[in-house]
């Protein structure tokens, strides 16, 4: 009896998704658990995994086509065996020699009948980097040949849900009321982070703390460990460091390492030090989590933000890797901003803003001196919280920072 | 020393120092990675040393000599012309090692490490390398198959093996055979006996199909057929070997075509029927990369294979067998290697016979366009209407271009003639980029040249020539 694999309900609230890449074809043999495809969600690229063994069917969604939760993707059976409802067929039309049965898939990339397209190869570099089947692409040139302006235009057509931030992808033009405007649509991880940042300021009492912190100490402490872990290819940045004096802080006032829950009336204070770690991407914010920062050192921790912050560029972050935080921290320091008011991350209870570290006049012993500051925004959900504990906290996270000695009496 | 016993690591092997191996190892030098390029018989391949280069060094000596012999009409009278084959051998074995020793310095220059032995696979991840003395284990993130090809025996000519020579042999030059027979009709065929003849040699073609240079356009082999028989080279189509046995000091060769039976004796006898991958004996039956029924690696359109990690270029992925193809893989491969989304997705593959005279062609053929129930409008271009031609006393040949009918779009190319392999490039470059005639027409061509011929063959499909009639 043949199986239809359906998109499972992958956990996150995630109801939508694209399907990014087929890794098996019609005829070929798979493994359970052998990877189906690759399906783009909200924030993640995940691979799907087969239910069972056998032999593929029939494929009934299209690369770069959106799926919904519950819709038959791929149908796994006995070879040879009659696909149930046939009329659940679409035009999902995979290329000819794809449905050619074959004992090993051969690992797809985009393939086309090169006599059939009329491109310089150029375009065609664009397109396959662009992700784009060029033979689908009508040619706009002289004699029917595909230009580049037709790539990119069929990309954005195609695939309007890669167009995530709006700054940096054209939308459709329209004629308003008061003017023209650029109509984007607030769908994929765009939609996500707005979703879940209404919810934050919706339903939690923001309130930020900021304050400055003389990091003099701790900046030729990194300067000197900086040097001795890029001889290993580690780069030591400020980040670690913060994270572990956060990690201090949050033990001595465990209240900002907690979640509430309204409806059964309870502050649930967690036992576990997982941080939360914002990184840009070009699609948008992602939040991958670095666990048990409590029980790594500050190079082991360096070590994980370097490999999470890239796969989070590369998009392979998978839903597990942002799942779990307990606290978090954004580093718009890192982008030239001072202070902010960050906003809280949901299920957490705070968020800590890090600043660009800058040379600043200060009064030391009545004298004006010149030292390097750090600028610190600390916001909380007062809820769980006054205001009395927040300062508190944040001052005794300052004092491990401008005495980074200190981490290592409390971490011992 | 017992080197087998520790295991190196390297980011990629690549295994085969010819045109796909040792491009796709450079090309992984520029981009950074540190390679291994395992190499039996000697950089560059059989193109270098048994292939493209010592073939062309032969042609261009045969050309001389013949040029100096050949009666014509421009009133030079040479006296008596001899030849020196120890000195000319020594001449064409000097190109190859000057081109070898660059292919190193490039190597060199990329930190491309080469190492001289033959490599087995013991997994997806590891192979090793067999050397002179001793073993060296190695693993890898990625390797790149390019063993190339080797040729064909005939079956049937074993008990007279010592009459009987390959390709590779023939290009080694020891001796002037008196009468040489030649088994096949392809480019093989064509370019030895363009060598062989010129050098005064008794030479003979046996075919067994119906057509010589069967693959090409009926065209332009008839032109390269008409020169071989007007240098007496006697071609038997339609035939095939019965027998073989020694005679003396020769070899009689019992030929039977439709119509008869006949025999002809050699001194010695070329075989030059095809090629055949080198994809046995490596140990991929340890990896999960498969080969096709004749025994190519199977390869998507970035070279990989069907094994993650292994990827495979140029004659042991299947035909054509041409160093140009497997120059263009080596580097896709190499890209691919690196995350690039590089892919072997070319619409023209140029081929070149250096017979006399030259034959080459890009894209598809008229017939390959009628195959495919493509309507096509064709141009073509006589070399006698050529100055160039006229005046180099080189007028046999013709430029034929082949072109979609309604979008005028430029599909495919024949020549046939004096020195058009130096100008396939055009013709191909106007296929990859889809051209249309009149973009070709329209640029201006130096006269006079011979690659004129090739603009005026876009004019006359486009029923516009000057120095021809144009059709009604």
């Amino acid at each position: 009896m043949a199986t239809e694999f359906r998109f499972p309900d992958v956990g996150e609230g995630i109801t939508e998704g694209k399907l990014v890449k087929w890794l098996v074809k019609v005829g070929d043999t798979v493994a359970k658990d052998q990877s189906l495809c690759e399906v783009e969600t909200d924030k993640a690229i995940v691979e799907l995994p087969s239910p069972e063994n056998g032999s593929v069917l029939k494929i009934l969604v299209e690369e770069g086509h959106s799926i919904q939760v519950g819709q038959v993707l791929i149908v796994i059976g006995r070879r040879g065996e009659s696909v149930p409802h046939p009329k659940a067929e679409t035009n999902a039309v995979l290329p000819a020699e794809n449905k050619k049965a074959a004992p090993v898939a051969l690992a797809p990339f985009i393939q086309t009948n090169p006599a059939a397209v009329l491109a310089m190869p150029h375009t065609r570099k664009l397109a396959r980097i662009l992700g784009v089947d060029i033979s689908k692409v009508k040619g706009s040139g002289p004699g029917g040949k595909v230009t580049d302006a037709d790539v990119q235009k069929y990309k954005e057509n195609a695939v309007p849900s890669v167009s995530f931030t709006p700054s940096r992808h054209g939308g459709e033009t329209q004629e308003a009321e008061h003017g023209t405007v650029e109509v984007l649509p607030l769908i994929g991880m765009r939609r996500a982070i707005a979703e879940k940042l209404s919810e934050s300021h919706r339903e939690m009492v923001h309130v930020t703390l900021m304050d400055e912190v003389d990091v003099e100490e701790l900046v030729s402490l990194r300067e000197k460990e900086k040097t001795r872990l890029a001889a290993h290819n580690v780069k030591l940045t400020f980040l670690p460091f913060i994270i572990k004096a956060s990690i201090v802080a949050l033990t001595k006032y465990p209240i900002f390492n907690s979640e509430i829950d309204v409806e059964k009336k309870e502050i649930r204070i967690k036992h576990f030090f997982n941080v939360g770690i914002a990184v840009d991407t070009p699609e948008g914010l992602v939040v991958p989590v670095v666990r048990d920062c409590d029980k790594k050192s500050i190079t082991e921790i360096a070590i994980e933000i370097a490999d999470m912050a890239k796969e989070a560029r590369d998009r392979k972050i998978s839903l597990e890797q942002i799942k779990g935080s307990s606290f978090s921290i954004t580093n718009y320091g890192s982008v030239g901003a001072r202070f902010a008011t960050p906003i809280i991350n949901p299920p957490n209870t705070a968020i800590l803003g890090v600043g660009r570290i800058s040379d600043r006049a200060v009064v030391r012993d009545g004298k004006v001196v010149v030292r390097k500051m750090l600028p610190l925004s600390f916001g909380f959900d007062h809820r769980i919280a006054d205001g009395a504990v927040a300062a508190e906290f944040l001052s005794e996270l300052m004092r491990h920072l401008s005495d980074p000695n200190t981490l290592l009496l409390d971490l011992i | 020393m017992v080197m087998g016993e520790s295991l190196e690591e390297t980011d990629c092997v690549v295994i085969g120092g010819g045109p796909g191996g040792y491009v796709a190892a450079i090309r992984l030098g520029q981009l950074g990675k540190q390679v291994m390029l395992i190499d039996r018989d000697g950089l560059g391949g059989v193109c270098l040393h048994t292939g493209c280069i010592p073939s062309k060094a032969l042609i261009k000596a045969a050309n001389q000599y013949w040029e100096c012999r050949k009666p014509n009409a421009m009133g030079i009278n040479v006296g008596s012309v001899s030849l020196d084959l120890k000195k000319m051998a020594a001449w064409k074995n000097d190109s190859i090692s000057r081109l070898e020793k660059g292919i190193a310095n490039l190597c060199k220059k990329y930190n491309v490490e080469v190492v001289k032995g033959t490599a087995f696979f013991e997994a997806s991840d590891r192979i090793l390398v067999s050397q002179e003395h001793g073993t060296r284990r190695v693993s890898f993130r990625n390797a790149i198959i390019a063993t190339g090809s080797k040729v064909s025996n005939l079956p049937g000519l074993e008990h007279v093996q010592e009459f009987v020579w390959t390709a590779e042999d023939a290009l080694e030059l020891t001796e002037l055979p008196k009468d040489l027979v030649i088994v096949g009709g392809g480019y093989i065929a064509a370019e030895m006996v363009n060598v062989y003849a010129k050098f005064g040699c008794n030479v003979s073609i046996v075919e067994r199909s119906a057509h010589f240079l069967e693959h090409l356009d009926r065209d332009a082999a008839e032109v390269v057929l008409r020169g071989i028989e007007s240098m007496g080279v006697q071609v038997f189509l339609s035939t095939e070997i019965q027998n073989a046995k020694k005679s003396g000091k020769k070899v009689l060769l019992e030929l039977k075509s439709d119509e008869k039976s006949f025999s002809i004796s050699a001194d010695k006898v070329l075989v030059a029927i095809g090629r055949v991958a080198n994809s046995k004996h490596l140990g991929l039956e340890h990896t999960q990369v498969q080969l096709d029924e004749r025994g190519f690696v199977r390869v998507n359109s970035q070279c990989k294979s069907t094994d993650p990690k292994i990827f495979a270029v140029g004659d042991c992925t299947g035909g054509p067998m041409l160093a140009h193809r497997a120059f263009r893989m080596g580097k896709v491969a190499a890209e691919a290697v690196c995350g690039e989304s590089s892919a072997f997705d070319n619409t023209a593959m140029p081929s070149v016979v250096f017979a006399d005279p030259e034959i080459a062609v890009t894209g598809i053929s008229e017939g390959q366009a009628l195959a495919k129930g493509l309507d096509v409008v064709i141009g073509k271009f006589p070399f006698h209407a050529l100055g160039r031609a006229v005046s180099s006393d080189a007028t046999d040949g013709f430029v034929k271009v082949i072109a979609d009918r309604k979008t005028k779009v430029i599909l495919g190319v024949v020549m046939v003639g004096e020195h058009v392999s130096e100008f396939l490039s055009e013709a191909t470059l106007a296929v990859e980029t889809a051209c249309q005639l009149e973009d070709v027409a329209s640029t201006i061509h130096p006269h006079p040249t011979f690659s004129e011929s090739l603009a005026e063959a876009c004019e006359q499909a486009l029923g516009k020539a000057i120095h021809v009639p144009n059709k009604k």
